[in-house]
């Protein structure tokens, strides 16, 4: 059963740490928790639940593509929106108190999900089976290809973000900006620009995770960012916020918690284990697994 | 149109101070009493419930609009009002008389544990904490069976007065209306003591408050214990007025609301945000429709105009409409330092960028 | 004496004719209904998770209203349906049952979850309102002792009771584990299932709630398959148990899922897929699977273009049955109409004869137990009370 429950948290984990990144990523370029990120989430598994009908044909030949299609359009949609909350919704708040800010921001989360529920509903909706569901057995552990392509696909987009922060110069721009808006203004760098890119980038990753849990769940509701947010927030904490690497592991320590508590208390109460962390960690360690007291957070 | 709006808003303050403000108050007070009477029994009961959220929104002002903790939980302490009413009536057969009390007690008390862990957080991690306290309460009445799971607890017997039963909506209003007039002269009254003054300093400057020897942690834990518990006071009421409590009514995004319709109102300002609930109570009624409830999207569609292009609110306070600066985009004292460094006013944030306080 | 028997013909003719002119007049007001209208509350979920059944149970009584008022109403009045959306919320729907009180209606159908009928019918009864409830199974709804409540559904200690029936002695099946979403609804079949499972032999080897809003079953369900049970019943809605049904079969879960008439339609099947073919549901006969309801089913195509949903037909002979108990009882005043209600006997109702038990129950309501089958089709295959297999 262990080894089991260790295959689940990995895999919600993989989602959390997705989202975790979209959370981690905005605090440490403007120190703002974007409430946003949530309904970001939903917005890219709409989008890509949307986009089901004009992909058929393709889900039919090559359903490999379709999810391939389907992802790029969500992150790209995601990506957008995430641009226009920042001009819209902070950039005019920057110099505002901080009060300010934060009503904003979780002003844009409520308006985003009851924007999706005006649009779409309140039922659930579904997508089709483009990936196989039927599980392989490894041992002790079941698991579908669908499951094996979500962790991967989560997997491989932490791993070109870290590559992108570390290895390329708008990364490293970021990273400037991250310390210090002026002097990476001094020194040339476009730093609203860059604060773009990182909402861009943070939506995107938040709608890949949306759209992953769609395919593999089947099933979305217009307020699955309420909890979902919530919980990756819990992750981004738990990792130390600021902190790309802690992102994912504050995702996947997260995950691995919920999984494996379901063995002492019964589940029911495994959202509850989320809010625990995350008061217990800002209460005893606020800075997080692997935060720093430094300025240098990214 | 600004400008008139202060000039109007300077002359009411001046027309209400003193003893002919009070005197305006109670003609106020005496007027809402009786109107009522001759309004259809679905128009009294719209007016109970923004009696309801009119005490919510004087008491999350207490938090929120003097002592600038932003509480994103604030529906919890109308959560234990509410069910200490629901067990207390329907297992030990309590009259609602002796619920209130305890419910506020209950409310007060959890304000101070919840209060209590955020104390040293800044200004978003004290709000992300609260959020948490409160999603914990809304899964603890949700999974609990004293609280009678998502089915919720019903069948809480009618108030009685001696021989009288109070079952009428009217009755219920009064009963609200008399909340409400009691939280706004308590609360008001105690704005203008010590401890409001206390508040204020904290709100704007928690370092310079805290270097001026006012004990900032025990202000704090107190703005949360006597914000909650006229929650829990009005959950009580609540409770007795629907005979039905289910843990739905106590969601993040009840609690999101609440904040709303107090910064919606005038944040910090008493009048605001009794405005405020009004407001809020209105547009509920008049854009339901069956195909969705569209109150949601548009409270917070407003609340995000409003922080942008009016923070201090709808009948701001004079003060908090200087402090938040007459638009969100003009520069104001509160100003925010550039990410990296360490943090200035605004939410009384301490030292570091991470989230704790103080040195290492 | 010869005179009187002319007088007599003269007065048989004049009362003839009076009688004649006057029924002539009577039948041309019956076909108008006129004056104030009869009204009557309709409370459902119309939006939210279980809106499609709470939309299409509106459909119903609408199309009764309107056949009813066609014929002439009801004492020669229209009758006119005054509904009320739920969102499935207890709160909401308890704030309903206080609106039509303040409305005076003559009579509510309502309120499709028990969780919701209960309460409900504590504030109608304090009024003295009749209630007819045509998909509350729950048992406690008619238990409280309340004059004025009535069921045309079964009732969940039937269903727990087929559920565990056709497993053990049908199916030979002999350890189960039983979920429900902690509502009044679910908790009450998984309940009843429990107790019938065990007293014929059966093994319960946990009993656990989830939430109704889960998303994510996999930790529960992988401790559940470390217990190899034959069985998993669950109490509740299709969307949690399709996603159940779904991530359990991903999980390489081999036990049957018995699931309840929260389920029955085709949103089970589209969110669980595949991984839901082979499961067992308990529902009251679907009105496609009554014989009686043909009728029903071609008049509401007709109107509407699509089929009816699980609980329609019973909706539909909800309001049929109030209009008939208001004519009997020659008066809208709940007294009377209440004592009308309770001697329905034999009603001829889309969903079959009704009769109203003592204690508001349809005596003659049954359950059926339907099959998954190829195609993602749900048929009735085993019927409770004859114990037989029913031929496809």
């Amino acid at each position: 059963m262990i080894p089991q429950e260790v295959a689940n948290g990995l895999i919600i984990g993989s989602i959390y740490a997705l989202v975790a990144l979209g959370y981690t990523l905005v605090y440490g370029i403007l120190r703002l928790i974007n409430f946003a990120q949530g309904s970001l989430y939903t917005v890219g598994a709409y989008i890509g639940f949307l986009l089901v009908p004009a992909t058929a044909g393709l889900a039919h030949t090559a359903p490999a593509l379709a999810v391939v299609v389907l992802l790029a359009a969500a992150m790209l949609g995601s990506g957008i929106l995430a641009v226009v909350v920042d001009l819209v919704a902070y950039r005019p708040l920057r110099r505002a108190p901080l009060f300010a800010s934060l009503v904003s921001s979780l002003a844009v989360f409520v308006l985003l999900e009851n924007l999706v529920q005006v649009v779409v509903g309140a039922q659930p909706e579904t997508f089709p089976t483009l990936i196989s569901q039927t599980p392989w057995l490894i041992g002790p552990v079941a698991v579908t290809p669908s499951q094996v392509v979500l962790v991967a696909v989560a997997l491989a987009l932490m791993a070109a973000l870290q590559l992108f922060t570390q290895r390329t110069r708008l990364g490293r721009a970021m990273r400037a900006v991250a310390v210090n808006h002026d002097t990476a203004s001094m020194m040339g760098i476009p730093v609203n620009r860059v604060i773009s890119l990182t909402f861009f980038l943070g939506g995107a990753l938040g709608a890949a995770a949306g759209l992953l849990v769609g395919l593999n769940y089947g099933t979305i509701t217009f307020n699955m960012g309420e909890l979902a947010g919530l919980q990756a927030f819990t992750a981004a904490v738990l990792g130390g916020i600021g902190n790309i690497p802690g992102a994912v592991v504050g995702g996947l320590i997260l995950g691995l918690l919920q999984s494996l508590s379901a063995t002492v208390i019964p589940t029911q109460w495994t959202d509850a284990i989320a809010f625990a962390v995350l008061i217990l960690v800002l209460a005893l360690r606020p800075r997080g697994v692997l935060g720093e007291r430094v300025a240098e957070r990214v | 149109m600004s400008t008139t709006m202060r000039r109007l808003g300077d002359r009411f303050d001046a027309a209400t101070r003193g003893p002919r403000g009070r005197v305006l108050a109670l003609a106020l007070a005496a007027v809402a009493a009786v109107v009522p009477l001759a309004l259809s029994q679905y128009d009294v009961d719209v007016l109970t419930d923004v009696a309801l959220w009119s005490a919510i929104a004087l008491g999350l002002n207490v938090v929120v609009g003097f002592a600038g903790l932003l509480d994103l939980g604030y529906m919890a302490f109308y959560a234990f009002g509410g069910y200490a009413f629901a067990i207390l009536s329907t297992q030990a057969h309590w009259s609602l008389w002796a619920c209130l009390p305890v419910g506020a007690a209950i409310a007060g008390g959890f304000g101070a544990f919840f209060g209590f862990p955020t104390l040293r957080l800044r200004g978003d991690y004290l709000a992300v904490m609260t959020l948490g306290f409160g999603e914990i309460v809304y899964l603890a009445a949700n999974n609990l069976q004293i609280t009678g799971g998502p089915g919720g607890i019903f069948g809480m017997p009618i108030p009685t007065l001696g021989r009288l039963s109070l079952g009428q909506p009217i009755d219920y209003y009064w009963m609200a209306l008399a909340l409400v007039a009691l939280a706004a002269w308590v609360i008001g009254a105690v704005a203008r003591t010590r401890t409001g003054r206390a508040w204020a300093y904290l709100r704007e400057d928690e370092t310079a408050a805290q270097a001026m020897g006012i004990p900032v942690l025990r202000y704090k834990l107190l703005a949360y214990v006597f914000g909650a518990v006229w929650a829990g006071l009005a959950g009580a009421l609540f409770a007795a007025k629907q005979t039905i409590i289910t843990p739905d009514t106590f969601t993040f995004t009840e609690s999101f609301l609440a904040v709303a319709v107090v910064v919606l109102g005038g944040v910090g300002s008493l009048p605001g945000v009794i405005l405020g609930a009004f407001a809020y109570i209105v547009i509920d009624e008049y854009f339901q429709a069956f195909t969705a409830s569209y109150s949601g999207l548009i409270f917070s569609a407003l609340l995000l105009i409003f922080i942008l292009l009016r923070p201090a609110g709808l009948w701001p306070s004079r003060q908090r409409a200087q402090e938040l600066g007459r638009s969100g985009l003009a520069p104001s004292r509160g100003e925010r330092p550039d990410p990296g460094q360490g943090r200035g006013a605004g939410l009384g944030e301490a030292g570091a960028v991470p989230p704790g306080g103080g040195a290492p | 004496m010869a005179r009187r028997p002319i007088h007599h013909g003269i007065a048989a003719l004049v009362a003839l004719s009076l009688v004649a002119v006057s029924g002539s007049l009577a039948g041309a007001a019956r076909h108008h209904a006129s004056g104030p209208p009869i009204v009557i509350g309709f409370a459902n979920p119309l939006t939210g998770s279980e809106a499609s059944y709470g939309q299409s149970d509106l459909k119903a009584v609408e199309l009764a209203v309107a056949q009813v008022n066609a014929k002439g109403g009801v004492l020669g009045r229209p009758l006119k349906l005054l509904p009320y959306d739920t969102k499935a919320d207890p709160a909401t729907g308890v704030a309903g049952a206080n609106y039509f009180v303040s409305q005076h209606v003559t009579a509510v159908i309502g309120f499709f979850n028990s969780s919701i009928s209960i309460p409900a019918s504590a504030i109608l009864h304090r009024a003295d309102i009749p209630l007819v409830s045509a998909a509350s199974t729950n048992p406690k709804l008619t238990e409280q002792g309340f004059a004025n409540v009535f069921r045309v559904c079964g009732t969940d200690n039937f269903q727990g009771t087929a559920q565990a029936d056709f497993l053990v002695k049908e199916l030979h099946l002999k350890t189960a584990v039983a979920l429900n979403d902690e509502e009044v609804y679910g908790e009450g079949v998984s309940q009843y299932f429990q107790a019938e499972f065990k007293k014929d032999g059966g093994k319960v080897l946990m009993s656990e709630g989830v939430s109704a809003n889960q998303t994510d079953f996999s930790a529960l369900l992988t401790q559940i398959k470390a217990m190899h049970p034959q069985v998993i019943e669950f109490g509740g809605f299709y969307t949690a148990a399709g996603l159940m049904a779904k991530q359990a079969a991903a999980l390489g879960i081999k036990a049957v899922w018995m699931q309840d008439d929260g389920t029955i339609g085709p949103e089970y099947t589209q969110i669980g897929g595949k991984a839901t073919l082979g499961t067992y549901l308990s529902s009251e006969p679907a009105p496609q699977d009554i014989a009686s309801a043909a009728t029903f089913i071609r008049q509401y195509v007709a109107k509407y273009h699509q089929q009816p949903t699980e609980f329609a037909a019973y909706n539909y002979d909800a309001l049929n049955i109030i209009a008939h108990a208001i004519a009997a009882a020659r008066s809208t005043g709940a007294g009377p109409v209440i004592k009308a209600l309770a001697r329905t006997k034999n009603f001829p109702g889309a969903t079959g004869t009704v009769t109203f038990g003592p204690t508001g129950n349809n005596l003659t309501a049954a359950y059926l137990i339907y099959a998954v089958k190829k195609g993602l089709k749900t048929v009735p295959i085993w019927n409770p009370i004859t114990g037989k297999k029913i031929p496809a």
